[in-house]
């Protein structure tokens, strides 16, 4: 067997071209919408919502019945009521963030383990919800990932400038008289849409990896925004695809091989000497 | 009609009105059930350059938050150049802490280029013309070798600069400096006062809060004396009198009569942890 039969093998399968095609729009969304993540120090609050989607999904799943695309929009609903409702509540409260996140986090996600804990089989459902499928990919899940994916890339584009300077200097976008507050709830939004999205491919416990090792990598390797941000797309990509092979010929659940990928990429440019790293020297 | 937006417009249409700059009419705030600012009233003309002197806790950072448009008064009014501050971006407001994170992954170009934004209105890309203003900045603040460097690699002198130069590629006609000189040493506390002198002629109108009265004596035409109250408004020679001086700082303040003069001994700087009024 040569390499190239070794790389297009996976490709005789249909199921894989779509996981292959759904893994790598996934990797580049969450590393995109992740720089933020990672920039402004949101990881907690990537990692409760994706927890927070569950109920959401379960009521989906409940009501449809083994139909996905409604599924989606269920998860998308809860997402959004999660992040406006842990906006809401660190704004209104007397608490820290954290812990308007860790209420509103364990709370959904409680509420949604009792709901799937009602139906027939629950545990081989909870794991797909919890570690994800991406080899059960059907087409229709591909367009609205990719649908999706690519809106929420395009937003961040055309708002490059604006988002950059409410996450960087909050009291300066005040005095530009930028709306801040509707650039914060958009970001809020956006990383919901991705937590949802990504939810299928990698599943709600380890969707927060997709989020900050790719852009956290990329961090690592060039001191540029827009650098970091397409370096993170490509670095989101890559484990994605080569997770996935790694998952088909190891036999390893996909969302884990992708994750692993990610981590061991991660590690590679953490722990190569400063003065190599090719993109830094540039500047 | 010139393809600008609106807000550009506005901003430049106010430069050339008659009329003070800056006005502040009886502005009195009242935070947390204590009296931050009574009855400020003041004017400058485009130009001018005010240091606002005054103890910890006399309400400095509160008046340029309220100058600013960022924090409404409780009564009184702001006026620069006519109109309400929460109208326009005519200003540039530098806080003692900036708020910012400096391990973010831009250069001091990038941020300079942040001052563009409001300028060129959502879904635009800086052209030609913005980058050439940035250079302009950069060039005019003295740090132009320093534009590709990351904003983690600068000395505070350096960093103050940055946000400078980044009001000037806003078009600001007044910038707000909170504690501007606060942890420089002495040689970059001198480059920033000159380059403040240089502002002026540019018609940009600046107010400064200080610490430091000596520097306020020797590098401000104008002075406003600060405790709550206004104690005193105008050239530091005629405001920084040992009565009214003592009035402002109290007990905080000595004050002894040398031959060459009285001569005032402040102990309120860096008692830490004054400077915020949140």
């Amino acid at each position: 067997m040569t390499i190239v039969d070794l790389i297009a093998a996976p490709f005789a399968y249909p199921f894989m071209v779509r996981a292959v095609l759904a893994a790598a729009v996934v990797g580049a969304t969450c590393a995109v919408v992740g720089t933020y993540v990672v920039l402004q120090g949101m990881a907690f609050f990537g990692d409760a919502l994706a927890h927070s989607i569950l109920p959401g999904v379960a009521v989906g799943y409940l009501v449809h019945r083994g139909n996905r695309g409604p599924i989606l929009l269920w998860a998308l609903g809860t997402a959004i009521v999660a992040a406006l409702g842990i906006g809401a509540v660190s704004r209104r409260g007397r608490f820290k963030e954290d812990t308007a996140i860790g209420i509103v986090f364990a709370g959904m996600f409680a509420l949604g383990i009792a709901l799937i804990s009602t139906v027939r089989g629950y545990a081989v459902d909870l794991t797909h919800f919890l570690f994800g499928n991406v080899l059960s990919v059907s087409t229709t899940d591909l367009g609205l990932t990719t649908g999706i994916g690519g809106l929420v890339v395009l937003t961040v584009v055309l708002f490059y400038k604006e988002f950059l300077i409410v996450s960087f200097d909050p009291t300066f976008a005040a005095t530009l008289r930028l709306r801040t507050g509707l650039f914060r709830y958009l970001l809020l939004l956006l990383i919901a849409v991705t937590v949802v999205i990504a939810l299928k491919a990698v599943g709600v416990a380890l969707v927060l990896a997709m989020l900050i090792t790719p852009p956290a990598t990329a961090y690592l390797l060039t001191r540029r925004m827009a650098r970091m941000m397409a370096l993170a797309a490509v670095l989101g990509i890559l484990s994605g695809v080569v997770g996935l092979y790694l998952s088909f010929y190891a036999g390893i659940a996909s969302g884990a091989a992708i994750v692993l990928v990610a981590t061991a990429l991660f590690l590679l440019a953490l722990l190569s000497p400063p003065r190599r790293h090719l993109l830094a020297r540039r500047q | 009609m010139r393809d600008i937006p609106t807000h550009r417009a506005l901003c430049s249409d106010l430069l050339h009105r008659e009329g003070p700059a800056v006005e502040a009419r009886t502005v009195s705030v009242v935070r947390a059930g204590k009296t931050a600012l009574e009855g400020i009233t003041f004017q400058l003309d485009p130009g001018d350059l005010l240091a606002v002197v005054g103890p910890n806790g006399a309400g400095k950072t509160t008046l340029l938050q309220v100058l600013s448009g960022t924090l409404p008064p409780t009564s009184g009014e702001v006026r620069i150049f006519g109109h309400r501050p929460a109208r326009h971006i005519c200003i540039a407001y530098l806080p003692q802490r900036p708020g910012v994170d400096f391990r973010f992954p831009v250069t001091v170009a990038d941020v300079v280029m942040m001052g563009r934004t409001a300028l060129l209105g959502p879904l635009r890309r800086p052209r030609g013309p913005d980058r050439e203003r940035v250079a302009e900045a950069l060039s005019l603040v003295g740090i132009a070798p320093l534009a590709r460097r990351p904003i983690d690699r600068l000395s505070g002198g350096e960093q103050q600069r940055m946000f400078i130069a980044r009001a000037i590629a806003q078009e600001a006609n007044v910038l707000l400096l909170d504690e501007p000189l606060a942890g420089l040493d002495a040689p970059a506390q001198e480059g920033i006062l000159e380059l403040l002198g240089r502002l002026r002629a540019e018609q940009i109108t600046s107010i400064v809060a200080l610490h430091e009265l000596d520097l306020a004596q020797a590098h401000f035409p104008l002075a406003l004396l600060l405790n709550a109250r206004a104690i005193g408004f105008g050239p530091p020679g005629e405001v920084f009198t040992p009565v009214r001086l003592q009035e402002a700082y109290g007990t905080g303040l000595r004050i002894f009569d040398t031959a060459s003069g009285p001569i005032a001994l402040s102990d309120t700087c860096c008692e830490g942890g004054d400077h915020d009024h949140r």
